[in-house]
């Protein structure tokens, strides 16, 4: 125990009198965190709260015409912007010219050819013969940068009031020909309301959505922490390259209190880099006009997995620091791999969005599982307990990495 | 006090042997000066009796202790001062020392005691609070020499001890070692300079590509080889060919 705190207290001395390394490691994650949660705000905004801007133009005359761009109006995820008829009109040039993610055109005669249209297949009720005249269809342009999933969601949501009106039109023609059934009957009382129900979830996703800030304070902090591996492999490298450690080798003993001494004290500096980023996250970001880290899931949950990440950066630095001869190769290696590892991880793009191949090559980061644990606590409000299975996987990683470093040194 | 007999080491890779067939024995208290040139196996040979290389034949043995077998045991009896400074040189003199003092398990009282007598014996008590980066090159060597004998090692080995030291620091660590010596200090000694070891060494051995070429006292070399000094015996035997490649 005495070699270990003695190992502890050398290394804790040597990190703070390197004042311009010590600065980098502070500065570099909050710089980052603060950097990239202003840059992601909007996105992750308008991926989670932002409207859809939509250009509506209504060439149709008719009553259904009007109920359709009344009930487009009433869907809460889309920004319509009435927009006049024009004699040519051309929805691509439309969208390009005033900036719009998409563009709906009720066409001319909607409303007289979907009376048409439902008459006959009333008609068609009694005769299966009849045919079937289609109604007009309503065009969408799609700006070509919006992604899959908001084209699909605009599809869904004019599906929906689409069928409305048209069921609407088949009950008025119905009721023409049937004697005792009403055309003004209401449709919100007729029509299934579905089986879905949305009852909320065990965390707290249903509280608050998943900003920016939510994501980059973990993610940034995570990043700094494994950037303390580069310091440490630098320092391995440096005792070995000035004798230092020919001569620890002399001293009689195992080379364990050393090696732990060493992994604790970065460990420490990397619990102060993270509480740094999430204190900034806390108080600097609202600050900014960002919103504020929420972590009052578990406090004792983020503190475990601070811990777990520094003991498998700094286990991770002494494997660095073991294989590699010189700093500039341990520099080197070690900065790509953490990048790698970073960007496999989920520190840049949430996992959730990757291919899914590369969903299952991610599982073998060690940011993964930091990053796993922490959104195990900041989002789905879970406690110690849900979080070992990533804690025990960033505990064992670092037991390897130091092993693998003892065996190489002895 | 060290036996070494048949050694041989080799390097992976290398097309020659470091050591080839050396045996010498270092008697107890004396001052034993190995000499040779650049990649003579002087190092090679020191690495190996201090155990932290593993000899490709042959055997070395510490106070009656082979090291390959009984490490712990023979290590506790070294002190090595290489030739490298091999301190921290964010840390003040008193944190290395304490540090190196520490892993050798040394109680911390006494620790204390060591550390100060020997920063005082080596003219270096005033500065032990400041950090070894802004030490000169001779203090550095003066207390990369303190950091060998914490442990109160029986056999003290030094590898160019007085490389880049001024003539005050060499002056301070010769009398030191002069003086420990008398008092039973068994020391071997590396040193590109001739006159330093002829003075000081009791006994010294020549080698070159890994064997030992003569052995003795600096006057029975200088007799036999029928030489003023021990570098014309050292160039007679080695030829003035340069080894720094």
């Amino acid at each position: 125990m005495k070699r270990f705190l003695s190992a502890y207290r050398k290394d804790w001395l040597l990190i703070t009198r390197d004042r311009a390394g010590l600065a980098l490691l502070f500065i570099m994650p909050l710089a980052l965190t603060v950097i990239m949660a202003l840059i992601q705000d909007a996105p992750f905004k308008s991926f989670q709260n932002s409207a859809i801007e939509i250009g509506l133009v209504n060439l149709d005359t008719g009553e259904s015409g009007k109920e359709l761009v009344g009930g487009l109006h009433k869907i809460e995820s889309f920004k319509l912007h009435d927009l006049e008829a024009t004699e040519v009109l051309d929805g691509n040039r439309l969208i390009e010219d005033l900036g719009l993610q998409a563009l709906l055109i009720i066409p001319a005669d909607y409303t007289e050819e979907l009376v048409a249209s439902s008459n006959t297949r009333v008609l068609k009720l009694a005769d299966a013969d009849t045919e079937v005249i289609p109604g007009k269809l309503v065009e969408v342009y799609f700006d070509p940068a919006l992604n899959l999933s908001f084209q699909e969601l605009i599809k869904a949501h004019c599906n929906g009031v689409l069928s409305r009106i048209e069921l609407q039109a088949f009950l008025a023609s119905y009721s023409e020909v049937v004697p005792g059934i009403s055309k003004d009957i209401d449709l919100s009382t007729l029509l299934p309301q579905g089986s879905l129900q949305v009852s909320g979830s065990k965390g707290k996703m249903e509280s608050f959505a998943y900003n920016s800030v939510q994501h980059n304070v973990p993610a940034y902090a995570i990043f700094g922490i494994f950037f303390i591996a580069l310091a440490l492999s630098g320092n391995i490298i440096k005792e070995r390259d000035d004798g230092s450690a020919m001569r620890l080798k002399l001293i009689p003993g195992s080379l364990w209190p050393l090696v732990l001494g060493r992994i604790i004290a970065y460990q420490s500096i990397a619990f102060i880099q993270a509480a740094l980023v999430f204190l900034a996250g806390i108080v600097l970001m609202p600050m900014l006009g960002l919103p504020a880290l929420d972590i009052s899931g578990s406090i004792g949950g983020v503190v475990v997995i601070i811990l777990a990440s520094g003991l498998a950066a700094a286990g991770l630095g002494q494997l660095l620091g073991a294989l590699f001869q010189s700093q500039q190769q341990a520099a080197a290696t070690g900065a790509i791999s953490i990048i790698i590892l970073a960007a496999l991880g989920g520190i840049w793009v949430p996992t959730f969005a990757m291919p899914e191949w590369l969903q299952t090559v991610s599982m073998v980061s060690p940011f993964n599982w930091a990053m796993g644990g922490f959104q195990d606590i900041l989002l789905r409000g879970q406690g110690v307990v849900d979080i070992l299975p990533e804690t025990g996987l960033l505990v064992g990683f670092a037991v390897l990495c130091a092993a693998i470093s003892v065996s190489r040194r002895a | 006090m060290i036996v070494i007999e048949h050694l041989h080491v080799s390097y992976p890779k290398a097309n020659k042997k470091a050591v080839d067939g050396l045996s010498l024995h270092v008697k107890k208290g004396e001052i034993y000066g190995l000499l040779g040139p650049n990649g003579a196996g002087k190092t090679s040979t020191i690495k190996v009796i201090c155990g932290l290389m593993v000899a490709t034949s042959g055997e070395v043995k510490v106070m009656a202790e082979a090291i390959n077998t009984s490490k712990k045991k023979a290590l506790t009896n070294i002190g090595l001062a290489p030739q490298e400074i091999a301190l921290y040189p964010s840390l003040t003199a008193k944190e290395n020392l304490r540090f190196i003092g520490e892993q050798y398990g040394i109680s911390p009282s006494l620790l204390l005691e060591r550390t100060e007598a020997l920063l005082a014996r080596f003219e270096l008590l005033e500065k032990a609070n400041q950090q070894v980066q802004n030490f000169s090159g001779g203090m550095k060597r003066r207390l990369n020499l303190i950091a060998s004998l914490l442990h109160a090692p029986s056999i003290l080995i030094l590898d160019e001890p007085t490389t880049g030291v001024d003539v005050q620091s060499r002056a301070i660590i010769h009398d030191f070692l002069k003086s420990e010596n008398e008092k039973g200090l068994t020391i071997v000694y590396t040193s590109h300079h001739l006159d330093e070891a002829e003075r000081l060494c009791q006994r010294v051995g020549i080698v070159d590509h890994g064997k030992l070429l003569v052995e003795g006292s600096p006057q029975e070399l200088l007799s036999k080889h029928d030489c003023p000094d021990l570098e014309s015996v050292f160039i007679s035997l080695t030829g003035r060919q340069s080894r720094d490649h």
